[in-house]
């Protein structure tokens, strides 16, 4: 899996950079896409000092990113990788017709575009990695409009999984508490994984061609435990 | 964004301290509110100049981007959370001029504590080295160099943290090879020891004396390293695997301390009766040979350790050491590691550590006995016109800071008219801040 250009979207994040960091340790080039210009080629130069790779960046808006999919893909020299970080989030007691729209378009419409549009390349090989959440496998009261979405896109995944010929590998990555800017100071945070070991754990899971994972890895234990739980006891749970 | 109280702790593990905490992942999020605050990076000093109890702190480690590096000239721009580790991935032919005793630490901390390296003789502390910085001061991002904002660039070299946020700073890294041969020398007599590094050690690239303090009469082993021709290669590839290597050893969180009077003896002995061969190593093998077992200060328990370091006359040295083990054996503490170097250049800013002298520094473990043998050493050194290294004390007063830091009062001074509105535990202790 090497000599390839991973395509990091939302490549600001820390598990992306993280990510980043591993691709390029393995010689990958690198485009990093994502919003804020200044801060991606910071990371972007960071990288290339780092690890002496061509890494480019390609900054947009990500509600208007189905404009932009071509050239993500097609301006690559080589064949393309791509790791799905970027998402939007809005609890829902803080719902509003505008963040609504907006937590679709840039969960779904754009997510669905952007894989739509990899899957459609032309080349040997697809690796795709999506940065899912622990949220998806069942609705919560807090923020169900987003585990929403998440669970949006991994059923999208399962149907081309379930199509996939034996070069296309999907790895869905369901996240449970990760120390990023979002969990930060969080009431409730029990334990919050380091960005790098999650993103490590991202990269094993697609070189061995992982349909799916937990990380933190007790998750797994956790969300069989809620997702099981009847109705009339979830119900009682804050 | 938003904030969290954390419990803090530093290198020595001697202290704890809770404070609000702000994590910004780039450099818009810095959150400086009316509050006084202080920047932290790795939290690796000895001292609690890493601590705001009760206040506000900002972590910055994951401002520690690279920016830029030109090979011609070696200056590298970056983020202050940068680690020295870090720069080693840049190029194979360049080293940073000066290196601590740790390569964990960030370039903000050793900028704001101006370390020092085993090669004062040669290239001076770290502040030297050091073109141009960031500081954010009140929400506003100021430029300063030795041409631009002196002032304030000559505090802010060992200036604690306490002038603003050092957000980005330009070094000169030095072209050289990332291997050395080293000699090491066991010196049955202290007299001996500090005549030579006196005369012979200034002819090498780096020198640094281990001393054996729990023998009936104190011996050292001198190394003495050069740089040689690397033997390590030195490709892209091997730069990114060193930047995953982990750790072989770790030591984990023991619930007493393994540091005795016993293990030290036996160490100390087979330490100094080691085979004296001329080796090649890596530089980093010879410089930071502790950073090879992570959590090593585990060792020293719960409690941690305290450790002393202060810079003296070279003149008197051998009075002065020999008063200080005197200092040691009457409170009956338990002197672990010891280290002696050699300065000969000052420091550049207001506060620095560095000036003309030999250094000793020893680890103690933490307990009232040997709180009380640093207490009566800071108070002899600051009668013999030495000075107390502020990384790593917990222990001075504010009257001896000012008797050993001449320029004290200029640095309060320009913390005030700059409106540097930074607070530490060292600096309250020390009555820094006006």
């Amino acid at each position: 899996m090497s000599q390839r250009t991973w395509v990091i979207v939302g490549a600001t994040s820390i598990i992306a950079e993280q990510f980043a960091h591993i691709a390029a340790a393995h010689q990958n080039d690198l485009v990093l896409v994502g919003r804020d210009k200044a801060q991606l080629l910071i990371i972007s130069q960071d990288i290339q000092l780092r690890f002496k790779v061509p890494c480019r960046v390609h900054s947009l808006d990500l509600m208007n990113l189905s404009a932009h999919c071509s050239a993500l893909f097609f301006n690559a020299h080589k064949a393309c990788d791509l790791f799905i970080a970027h998402s939007d989030f809005t609890e829902n007691a803080d719902l509003t017709s505008s963040a609504i729209n907006q937590i679709i378009d840039v969960n779904i419409r754009a997510t669905v575009q952007l894989i739509h549009h990899y899957l459609a390349l032309k080349q040997s090989q697809y690796n795709l990695v999506y940065l899912s959440s622990v949220a998806a496998c069942r609705g919560r009261a807090k923020n169900s409009l987003y585990a929403g979405t998440k669970a949006a896109i991994e059923v999208y995944l399962q149907g081309r999984q379930q199509s996939a010929p034996n070069n296309c590998h999907i790895t869905i990555v369901r996240l449970g508490f990760i120390d990023t800017r979002q969990t930060y100071g969080l009431a409730g945070v029990f334990y919050a994984a380091k960005p790098k070991d999650c993103a490590q754990a991202c990269w094993r899971a697609i070189k061995k061609h992982k349909r799916q994972i937990y990380y933190p890895g007790f998750w797994f234990f956790i969300m069989s435990l809620i997702t099981h739980l009847p109705f009339f006891l979830y119900k009682r749970i804050k | 964004m938003r904030g969290k109280k954390k419990l803090l702790s530093h290198f020595s593990r001697a202290l704890s301290s809770q404070s609000l905490c702000f994590r910004p992942e780039n450099e818009h999020e810095i959150h400086m509110d009316k509050a006084p605050a202080l920047a932290r990076g790795a939290g690796l000093s000895y001292s609690d100049s890493c601590f705001n109890t009760n206040g506000t702190v900002i972590e910055t480690q994951r401002l520690n981007h690279l920016l830029s590096f030109d090979a011609q000239t070696g200056i590298v721009v970056c983020q202050a959370g940068v680690t020295f580790k870090d720069l080693l991935l840049l190029s194979p032919e360049f080293i940073p001029p000066v290196l601590p005793g740790t390569l964990h630490a960030t370039l903000g901390g050793a900028l704001a504590h101006d370390v020092h390296g085993k090669n004062n003789h040669r290239e001076h502390s770290f502040g030297h080295h050091v073109l141009w910085c960031t500081l954010l001061i009140q929400g506003k991002h100021i430029h300063c160099s030795r041409e631009e904002q002196a002032d304030l660039f000559y505090a802010t070299i060992g200036g604690l943290g306490l002038t603003g946020v050092i957000t980005r700073l330009a070094l000169r890294l030095k072209k050289a090879s990332l291997s050395v041969i080293v000699k090491k020398r066991p010196i049955a007599a202290l007299s001996s020891l500090l005549e030579q590094m006196s005369t012979e050690g200034l002819d090498y690239d780096y020198q640094v004396a281990w001393l054996d303090l729990l023998h009936k009469t104190p011996r050292g082993v001198l190394s003495l390293a050069n740089h040689c021709p690397t033997t390590t290669p030195s490709s892209p590839e091997f730069c990114t695997k060193a930047a995953f290597k982990k750790n072989k050893y770790s030591i984990p969180k023991i619930p007493f301390s393994l540091v005795q009077k016993w293990v030290m003896k036996c160490f100390n002995h087979c330490f100094f009766h080691q085979k004296n061969t001329e080796q090649t190593c890596s530089l980093e093998a010879f410089n930071n040979p502790l950073d090879k077992i992570k959590h090593w200060n585990a060792l020293y328990g719960p409690k941690g350790l305290i450790q002393f370091q202060a810079v003296f006359n070279q003149k008197e040295s051998l009075l002065i050491i020999e008063h200080l083990l005197e200092l040691i054996q009457h409170h009956k503490a338990l002197p672990t590691l010891a280290v002696l170097k050699l300065f000969t250049h000052k420091g550049e800013g207001l506060l620095s550590f560095c000036k003309p002298g030999f250094t000793l520094a020893i680890d103690f473990k933490n307990n009232e006995r040997s709180k009380q043998a640093i207490k009566a050493m800071n108070a002899y050194i600051t009668e013999t016109q030495g000075r107390v290294y502020l990384a790593k004390d917990l222990l001075l007063n504010a009257q001896q800071y000012q008797k050993m830091n001449e320029q004290h009062q200029r640095f309060s001074q320009t913390l005030l008219e700059n409106q540097c509105n930074m607070k530490s535990d060292l600096a309250t202790r020390l009555g820094v801040v006006l």
